[in-house]
């Protein structure tokens, strides 16, 4: 196991893996919560991917995944690098997005109630739930071609909400051929659904602001009410990390690649495995963001049905899990360039963070999330990237054995949260104490200059499977 | 002996699955993906679903994760739990089955894939075959 004397301290909140490059974000009060897994073994693994440029880096939220861990970036070259799916993992563009309201706190606090009900009952949640839209064949595929563009088209959303989505909710490399079709059965009746698990949409009030002029860009203030939703590529997403793995496995020994765990399965960017990968992968990241716009529909729906004809317009959509294709100065000693190269960034668990970008960062049920902005000094630092969430410290049966569902829904409801779920089981599985403090991670991130805090969000109602 | 335990993981569900041969590994695998998709017990009077697996690897480990695989596709796509499997032809590097299955309304947990991650089939003390698999959820 990595211990303390494993490291190299870069600075108060970033840590070199000793004989590696291999770094890491964290505070010194953290590392003994990090050394419990595996993720800095995990870490050290992506160090052996071929064509891996700088540093292979994991966020403050980082845990054990598996092959790459959560909260992990690494940038592979465009020309000699590969390309993973366990990089990106099986949640293709699971992701938040954040909408904003005219209203703050007061004007909505008698309505708490019947808004979350009815986004209870509007929004599909739970194990395998299906949505209200069915897309036939060619339908599907233009979805996964054209994402959130698609349902800008058919009225589900405008051009407004296009320009507050990272790659304006469409990646241009996506081809619907390249996903099979077990995928798109999978996923062909789960538009504009939540699932289950950590997903979730949370009514919030703005309680903190810290960047005054920022939050005023953003269009956030002081007990604003806002929405939160968080969800992903539901099983379409699924079984494209789950095909194209299985793909690269057998593509392993044509391409003499050797690597410590399957689930670092890889194959040259370049090459007819990688390019197809990336297809698929890019029009299952147009799926995610297609689901989230059509949840969104569906609260607004709700909204005006509420409170009349406001707009709830998006401050802003990131994803968690995706490889983008990005151009980044290199800084490791060996490698010194101020040339801009071009490299396929991997985030898994990470949220891009470009300056001057909104940076969304979720907190667990019922604790603050976190609204950032990117930074130059990630550009330098860290391929444009910083923490995703908590990060979760327990497994799901260890926080079972401590909690009990309805502990949980009272102790939030003492918080003055609401909470409507369609499992109580799955409010033990994901309390507060199964994660890491999020306060925690956003100061390491903020302080190590990653992204920089504008405003903090306290929940007030959270909807989840 | 085979039987399967699920045990737990920091983000995720682990399961150890053991058998006298690979045939009753493979079985038992499929048993324990069934019961973490739901806690109902399945008769097999109540089974209302058949189609055939043929998976291929270069080996018995890479075969178990991919075949197992299938079977949590099948599950998603026909929304059914299978427990019954009727291998038509099983060695390292190839399977064949027919898998019989349960139309459900929902699952008790949302399996997102079946990794490769920890899985590797070894001999234990008792001589049975045994592997731990990890499932996203």
């Amino acid at each position: 196991m990595i211990a303390k004397k494993d490291l190299i301290k870069i600075n108060d909140y970033l840590w070199e893996i000793k004989g590696f490059r291999a770094r890491f974000y964290a505070s010194e009060k953290m590392l003994d919560e990090i050394f419990r897994d595996r993720s800095l073994q995990q870490l050290i693994n992506v160090t052996s991917l071929p064509g891996i440029r700088g540093y292979a880096l994991a966020m403050p939220d980082m845990h054990e995944g598996y092959g790459f861990p959560i909260g992990g970036v690494a940038a592979m070259d465009y020309e000699t690098g590969v390309i993973s799916p366990g990089g990106i993992g099986y949640d293709i563009n699971c992701g938040v997005r954040l909408l904003r309201s005219d209203k703050n706190f007061e004007e909505i606090k008698n309505h708490i109630e019947s808004l979350s009900q009815k986004l209870y009952q509007k929004i599909p949640s739970g194990v395998g739930r299906g949505g209200k839209l069915r897309l036939n064949n060619q339908e599907l595929d233009e979805v996964l071609e054209n994402g959130v563009q698609w349902a800008a088209q058919k009225g589900f959303g405008d051009e407004e909400d296009l320009k507050h989505i990272e790659s304006e909710g469409k990646l241009k490399e996506a081809r619907a051929d390249a996903v099979f079709e077990h995928a798109k059965n999978r996923g062909r009746d789960q538009i504009g659904t939540m699932g289950a698990g950590n997903h979730f949409v949370e009514v919030d009030v703005v309680d903190g602001i810290f960047h005054e002029e920022q939050a005023r860009i953003l269009g956030l203030f002081k007990n604003q009410v806002v929405i939160l939703i968080h969800t992903g590529s539901r099983g379409l997403g699924h079984q494209v990390a789950t095909d194209y793995i299985k793909i690269m496995v057998r593509a392993l020994s044509k391409y003499n690649i050797k690597i410590p765990d399957l689930e670092l399965a890889c194959a040259p960017f370049s090459s007819k495995e990688g390019q197809q990968y990336f297809s698929a992968m890019s029009a299952a990241a147009n799926f995610a963001w297609l689901n989230r716009q059509m949840i969104t529909w569906h609260v607004r729906k709700v909204w005006k049905e509420l409170f009349g004809d406001e707009k709830l317009s998006l401050v802003y959509d990131v994803a968690h899990n995706i490889a983008k294709i990005e151009e980044h100065s290199i800084n490791v000693k060996t490698q010194i360039s101020n040339v801009k190269t071009k490299v396929i960034v991997h985030r898994k668990g990470a949220t891009r963070a470009f300056p001057e970008q909104p940076v969304i960062i979720p907190g667990s049920m019922g604790t603050a999330s976190y609204v950032l902005v990117g930074t130059e000094q990630a550009m330098k630092q860290s391929f444009g990237s910083t923490c995703h969430g908590a990060g979760r410290r327990m497994s799901r049966h260890a926080a079972l054995r401590q909690v009990q569902g309805m502990q949980i829904k009272e102790e939030l409801a003492h918080k003055g949260i609401t909470i409507k779920t369609g499992s109580i089981k799955g409010l033990a599985e994901e309390a507060p104490l199964a994660y890491k403090d999020i306060d925690d991670v956003i100061e390491v991130v903020h302080n190590a200059g990653i992204a920089k805090k504008v405003a903090r969000l306290r929940p007030i109602a959270v909807i989840k499977g | 002996m085979n039987s399967y335990k699920i045990l737990p993981h920091t983000a995720d569900v682990r399961l150890r699955v053991t058998g006298e041969t690979l045939k009753d590994l493979f079985e038992q695998a499929v048993l324990g993906m069934a019961r973490i998709l739901s806690k109902t017990k399945f008769n097999l009077k109540s089974q209302n679903l058949n189609l055939k697996i043929k998976v291929d690897a270069n080996n018995p480990t890479v075969l178990l994760i991919d075949f197992l695989s299938e079977v949590l596709t099948a599950s998603c796509e026909e929304k059914a739990i299978f427990t019954k499997v009727n291998f038509l032809k099983i060695s390292e590097t190839e399977v064949e089955t027919e898998i019989f299955g349960t139309k459900v309304d929902s699952f008790d947990e949302d399996i997102k894939a079946v990794t490769y991650h920890e899985a590797k089939i070894i001999k234990n003390k008792k001589g049975d075959l045994e592997t731990t698999i990890l499932f996203d959820i």
